[in-house]
């Protein structure tokens, strides 16, 4: 008997739901999942891939208003029939944004807080308290605020909470979305852990990367209705870009080779594309031969100029060891600086943050600064705007040191967009809120502003209040409101984060654009495939510090530097550093893909899991 | 504001008196410093809650919470001095001062959920102790949202750093902030139900009992006051 079984669902918000579509958020989905399966849920922003994780624990239809047809039942409990907290003992829920979630003092009443739900003596919840948190690898945070906990740690915090109370379901709602790659290994690894324990997994989510790795199957949402479900592996050699989801690289390369099951490592792959190859490597794919190459989406702007954004946009030809520290400024080259960090020591209350950071800024350049959360990257880039002033060492902005200014001064040389735009709408339309900060500055310029709206696809929701943008047009919102007045230096702080493929093409084809009028650009992320395939530089941090710069191809080929920064290099990088100087050729793995495409009917129907050789 | 609270292992402040006690004295205490006049008097019962302050060890994160307590008590100042004259401004500020280091007091050494807790053992109704508890946790997440959206709207160039001029750029700070309040009500909301919120049968994992220790300070405390108010 499935221990999860959904049939028929549909779902619509009520009205008075802020932000939502009247259409249905869920058609007609329909699957059951058995005892001790791993199921992965993807899909595009707006797929109902969050409405569908709210479904399975009853919160929707109880706490969410709409109509809802259709069954859920987990565990034998009918979730209409009883209430959420009921169900908690059936299944776990771990939303998105875990910060919150938390309404205790340390991680030790977090976690034990479903256990006194359920009424536990007070020995039992001791027990379980310290079992749970030593099988998710949290058994050393207990007297920590949950607050304080890195982005990984409070999910996996999260994790334990709901585990606590024994549920034959997990449910976690996009829990990779904001996490760097150590992060997204430790929660892989403990979901891994409990599923191998034998609790149900279902994890919903647009990075595929890990998430495809880990599950048994795969159901893919689009616009509310189930376009595909089925064992991992036959998911996968679909066209899932139709749907909003971009299949990883790995995946990708071992369709293309025709190995199968689907390995867990690039490593993996080349070994067994080898020995199917009769001990011969496998054959070079076009698209991952441009390590580092761009593949801009879009047409070139009129008023580009080439000159000026060709110079610093060259791609290297030959990999080199990367400097450590920073690079010294050459000779005849002062004219290129647009900003530089001179040994900027910082700290934000009592932790000391930036440890004599030092990283200059080129004009017309894309810099990617890359690191793992908590390294000090968006701290770095606040000092630009004199948010945080140095305890030693300086700024500089066009060769003017920012602590003797205010903000408002800077401004309008720096646009700096943070990772979460809510935190800046006010205003009742989005153009009015795009054009705040030049109205303020004294800048207004209309015809930029309608460029800006037209550039970041904002012109057809000018009129809409920002609060009911989707999350993909709000962060396109925030990146137009960041450049409204002219700024010499542009900041984009984690854009990628939480966003769907989608989005992360849109934002490829307004870089490029950007790049190519000659806008400085300075991303900020942990995304590393994004970083690599949009920025011509990157600068490691770790330890509040830059270990080092170079392409991306100089620094993902440095081991100790990736090690150090706790980033692992892109699947792409791998792939192509494996396969690098063999001639592209056609393979025999190529043509499945069109042998994939099957119709959305096929493709239903009970599919046994599938194995999982990359973990045994 | 941040208001710090004691860390999740128990101090021994915390953990001498019951949090009930400690409601009680620090209700008694607002009353005392309510009901006193002078600046003298005033100075005198500020001297005495520093020095407890101290005394539980917390006096570095208390200079931290009075630097930022400091603008608020300024302008306070500045508005009476302005309405009436020096000697009733510093009476007026040094109340201020005293009534929230009271607050500062209580928060550190009693935890949120100690209190409710305690207060749900009395007879609270859990849902009730349980708005005492998720209100005083979120106090730090509001307080770093706070300043996420300063910053953020000072990186667009509204100036809201000091003068009367950022008062007129207010709602830029204020809009935000009360959208974001509600959205993470909403999550609360939801993660407190999928974790077994509204189920009967709780266990409390502490059971608190008012002490002879507790029954003398309040006692102690209630007759210090009844002196003041009649002398």
């Amino acid at each position: 008997m499935a221990i999860l079984s959904v049939q028929e669902l549909s779902f619509r918000y009520a009205e008075a739901n802020l932000g939502s579509s009247r259409l249905p958020a869920l058609n007609q989905v329909t699957f059951d999942l058995d005892a001790g399966e791993y199921l992965l849920i993807c899909g595009g922003s707006g797929s109902g891939k969050s409405t569908l994780c709210r479904a399975l624990n009853g919160l929707i239809p109880q706490f969410h208003a709409g109509e809802m047809q259709g069954t859920v039942v987990v565990d034998g409990k009918d979730t209409r029939r009883h209430p959420v907290s009921a169900l908690f003992a059936s299944v776990g829920l771990v939303l998105q944004q875990p910060s919150a979630q938390f309404f205790c003092g340390s991680v030790y009443d977090e976690i034990a807080y479903g256990a006194e739900s359920l009424g536990m003596t007070r020995a039992m919840i001791e027990q379980r308290v310290g079992e749970t948190a030593e099988a998710v690898g949290v058994g050393g945070l207990l007297d920590r605020s949950p607050h304080e906990l890195s982005g990984g740690e409070q999910h996996l915090v999260l994790v334990a909470a709901v585990l606590v109370a024994e549920p034959r379901v997990i449910v976690l709602d996009e829990p990779y979305a904001h996490l760097d790659p150590v992060g997204v290994a430790r929660v892989s690894a403990a979901l891994h852990e409990v599923n191998r324990r034998g609790t149900t997994v279902v994890v919903s989510e647009h990075r595929l990367e890990q998430a495809a790795q880990d599950a048994d199957r795969i159901l893919v949402l689009d616009e509310g209705w189930v376009a595909a479900l089925g064992d991992r592996d036959e998911v996968l050699r679909l066209d899932l870009e139709r749907w909003g989801v971009v299949r990883p690289p790995l995946v990708h390369a071992a369709l293309a080779w025709g190995v199968t099951p689907i390995p867990a490592s690039v490593e993996e792959l080349f070994e067994r594309a080898e020995q199917r190859n009769g001990g011969q490597p496998p054959a070079p794919l076009e698209e991952l031969s441009g390590v580092g190459a761009r593949h801009w989406e879009s047409e070139p702007v009129e008023d580009c100029k080439p000159g000026e954004a060709d110079e610093t946009r060259k791609a290297p030809q030959q990999l080199q060891q990367p400097q450590l520290g920073p690079q010294p400024q050459q000779a005849g080259e002062p004219d290129r600086e647009i900003a530089r960090f001179e040994e900027v020591w910082s700290r934000i209350g009592p932790t000391e943050v930036l440890h004599g950071l030092s990283l200059r800024v080129h004009r017309g350049e894309c810099l990617a600064i890359v690191g793992a959360n908590g390294s000090g990257k968006t701290t770095a880039a606040r000092h630009l705007l004199a948010l945080l002033r140095p305890q030693s060492g300086a700024v500089y902005l066009g060769g003017r040191e920012t602590a003797p200014s205010k903000p408002s001064e800077l401004a309008s040389e720096v646009g700096l967009a943070f990772q979460n735009p809510d935190n800046q709408f006010f205003r009742f339309t989005v153009a009015e809120e795009v054009a705040v900060g030049p109205r303020v500055l004294g800048k207004l310029d209309e015809s930029w502003l309608d460029e800006l709206m037209s550039l970041f696809r904002l012109s057809s929701l000018s009129a809409r209040s920002p609060f009911t943008l989707s999350g993909g047009e709000k962060k396109r919102t925030g990146f137009a409101a960041a450049l409204a007045a002219r700024p010499k230096l542009v900041v984009l702080d984690e854009p990628t984060a939480g966003q769907d493929a989608g989005f992360r093409q849109t934002l490829a084809g307004m870089l490029s654009d950007l790049i190519r009028r000659g806008q400085t650009v300075v991303l900020i992320t942990h995304d590393l495939p994004f970083a690599e395939r949009h920025a011509d530089r990157w600068a490691v941090m770790a330890r509040g510090k830059i270990i080092a710069e170079g392409t991306p191809d100089e620094i993902m080929s440095r081991e100790d530097v990736m090690e150090e920064a706790q980033l692992a290099p892109t699947q792409r990088f791998q792939l192509a550093r494996l396969t690098a100087g063999k001639a592209v050729q056609p393979t025999a793995g190529a043509d499945h893909r069109r042998a994939g495409h099957r119709s959305a009917d096929d493709r239903y129907g009970k599919v046994r899991p599938a194995g999982r050789p990359f973990r045994e | 504001m941040y208001v710090p609270t004691v860390s999740a292992g128990r101090s021994s402040a915390s953990a001498m008196f019951d949090p009930r006690s400690k409601l009680v004295l620090t209700v008694l205490a607002i009353v005392a410093v309510i009901t006193l006049h002078s600046a003298i008097e005033l100075g005198a019962a500020y001297a005495v809650i520093v020095l407890s302050i101290l005394g539980i060890g917390t006096g570095r994160t208390y200079l931290r919470w009075l630097r930022i307590l400091s603008v608020m008590v300024l302008v306070w100042f500045a508005i009476v001095w302005l309405t009436a004259d020096t000697v009733t401004a510093i009476t007026a500020a040094l109340r201020l001062l005293g009534l929230t280091s009271v607050f500062f007091l209580f928060f550190a050494v009693t935890r949120p959920e100690e209190l409710a807790d305690a207060l749900v053992q009395s007879g609270m109704p859990y849902s009730a102790g349980f708005v005492v508890r998720a209100a005083l946790q979120f106090v730090p997440v509001v307080s770093h949202n706070t300043g996420a959206v300063y910053d953020a709207q000072r990186a667009r160039g509204i100036p809201l750093d000091r003068g009367i001029r950022a008062l007129r750029h207010y709602p830029a700070l204020f809009a935000p902030l009360l959208v974001q309040s509600f959205r993470l009500a909403d999550h609360l909301a939801e993660a407190m139900e999928s974790r077994g919120f509204g189920r009967s049968g709780r266990t409390l994992r502490h059971s608190y009992r008012l002490r002879l220790r507790d029954w003398a300070v309040m006692l102690a405390a209630v007759g210090g006051l009844a002196l003041l108010i009649v002398k």
